[in-house]
């Protein structure tokens, strides 16, 4: 005859795993306007634009978003 | 291909998707899944079955059965990641150099972080496996265990620096903190165990 039961680990990882689901719901609704990534890039973009080489090479002077 | 994920990786997700726009999240993980691709593309054409992909805290590892392969193919499997990766930042930069975009200079970045992160001589990423390999085709096992133990610490060391760094340069963020953190826990030695690291 077999039995049917769950054990303590195997729930517990289901709720660890739908409190983890329901984290990455809420993060993707509250998501920030400005986050790390584009802080990143925001710092990228300028050190690009500082360097006159490295404008060249990113084609910033062709598409005129540098003046020369 | 069989896919395993863990909890890991969703608190990962979370952390990440929560900490940045969904469009950046994105870009970030379009690298990653090139660098993988690479990897299982390279796998596919050496003819190695059923690949396993596992999702976890610290990245995508592939699992896979390369005791068949020859050190020259083992070497062409870990860089083809990294390759895929350059590839893509040098199509971005090439659509760049046509008409300047923010977005496209993060996806230009990301790939090459991906290709930069995963070629460094460490302990289970690409850059270690294959010095490793390259290092067998010349020299004696014992001799290359002892040579990358030491080329494994200075590889930490560089990669804690280029963190702290980058953590100087783009500011203090918890997306650079988890990074610092992988890169510390990186540096804690473990089992080699599987092809391909983050």
């Amino acid at each position: 005859m077999h039995t049917l039961y769950y054990p303590k680990e195997a729930n517990m990882k289901k709720l660890v795993i739908i409190l983890l689901l329901v984290l990455l719901f809420f993060s993707l609704i509250g998501r920030r306007e400005e986050g790390d990534f584009s802080k990143i890039n925001a710092v990228l973009v300028s050190k690009i634009a500082e360097s006159p080489a490295a404008s060249e090479v990113f084609g910033l002077y062709e598409s005129g978003a540098v003046e020369t | 291909m069989r896919v395993r994920w863990s909890t890991g990786f969703i608190l990962f997700l979370a952390v990440i998707v929560f900490q940045n726009e969904l469009s950046y999240t994105l870009t970030f993980m379009s690298a990653a899944c090139l660098h993988e691709a690479g990897h299982l593309l390279c796998l596919k054409a050496l003819n190695i079955k059923k690949p396993e992909l596992s999702l976890g805290l610290c990245g995508a590892v592939i699992k896979a059965d390369t005791s068949s392969l020859s050190y020259r193919s083992e070497i062409l499997v870990f860089i083809s990641g990294a390759a895929v990766n350059l590839l893509a930042s040098f199509t971005a930069l090439i659509v760049l150099r046509s008409g300047f975009n923010t977005r496209l200079v993060f996806f230009f970045f990301a790939n090459l972080f991906y290709a930069g992160l995963n070629i460094l001589p460490l302990k289970n990423f690409d850059g270690g496996r294959c010095l490793e390999c390259i290092l067998l085709l010349i020299t004696d096992p014992f001799k290359v265990d002892r040579i990358m133990n030491k080329v494994y610490f200075i590889g930490s060391a560089v990669l804690l620096f280029i963190t702290v760094y980058g953590m100087q340069v783009f500011g203090f963020n918890l997306t650079l903190v988890l990074v610092a953190v992988w890169a510390v826990f990186q540096c804690i030695p473990s089992k080699p165990c599987c092809l391909s690291a983050s």
